[in-house]
């Protein structure tokens, strides 16, 4: 039997939500049980938390993050943006698509994001084929708002970032991290 | 899909996923209807619509208590 919109999965719109699950913004969403454990664990990375069950933080290595220092946001400027500090577009390209098996875990600033989409001439709707991201996280960076609004720091599921950088506690946990995200930490 | 006696359609898969969401079980669904799990699949399937008008019912019994 087909299920109908308002049944399915908030995240993933495709399997039936049989969950409710709260979102950093305090919004009650519907969702499947596959979306649901990855969103507790995506809410478990943000407090610092670690899953028992996941590899030690050594193991879970992640992209670099691109750190915007929101002075700059007013005026930013895509070319530099995306070459220096932001997102390398290069990976979004190299990053071989078998990589993407299973999701994982990054803050991206809003804007970096956006620029790194129409810096590659990449369409949001396109981004997860072009990018091999997900698509429900990509549905989740653009609709869900799984962060806080307010901060303009969004959590985005990926698997690229991988043996690219820090983990994510230690970068939630990094002095710099506690003053460009402090709404974001707030909010959890 | 057949209709409700109140000749409301009765959105199957739309009362188990709001019964789910309420944390009840499969199995209470089915232990507290006195069947089988194998009948509420078959009613969620659209095929037994007489279990489904009593899936609703439990709804909205459900429904009565949570708000009281």
């Amino acid at each position: 039997m087909k299920i109908k919109p308002e049944n399915a999965c908030r995240s993933c719109r495709t399997n039936l939500a049989l969950y409710e699950f709260k979102t950093l913004t305090g919004k009650l969403i519907h969702v499947c049980g596959r979306c649901r454990k990855d969103l507790l664990e995506l809410q478990m990375f943000i407090r610092g938390d670690r899953n028992p069950a996941m590899p030690p933080n050594d193991a879970i290595r992640f992209f670099r993050i691109p750190f915007v220092p929101e002075t700059s946001l007013p005026h930013i400027d895509s070319e530099s943006l995306v070459s220096s500090n932001a997102i390398e577009s290069d990976a979004l390209r190299k990053f071989p698509k078998s990589a993407f098996a299973k999701p994982d875990i990054a803050v991206l600033h809003k804007n970096a994001m956006k620029v790194a989409m129409d810096h590659d001439g990449v369409k949001a709707q396109s981004i997860s084929r072009k990018a091999g991201i997900p698509k429900y996280a990509v549905d989740q960076f653009l609709n869900l708002q799984i962060s806080d609004p307010k901060s303009d720091y969004f959590c985005l599921f990926m698997h690229w970032i991988i043996n690219h950088g820090y983990t994510l506690n230690q970068i939630v946990h990094r002095p710099d991290t506690q003053t460009l995200f402090p709404d974001t930490l707030a909010a959890v | 899909m057949k209709e409700s006696p109140q000749n409301q359609p009765i959105d199957p898969i739309g009362i188990y996923a709001e019964l789910r969401r309420r944390g009840i079980k499969h199995k209470t669904i089915a232990k507290r209807l006195n069947r089988s799990n194998g009948a509420i699949t078959h009613a969620i399937n659209g095929k037994s619509p007489k279990l489904l008008a009593r899936m609703k019912r439990y709804l909205d019994r459900q429904s009565k208590k949570a708000a009281a």
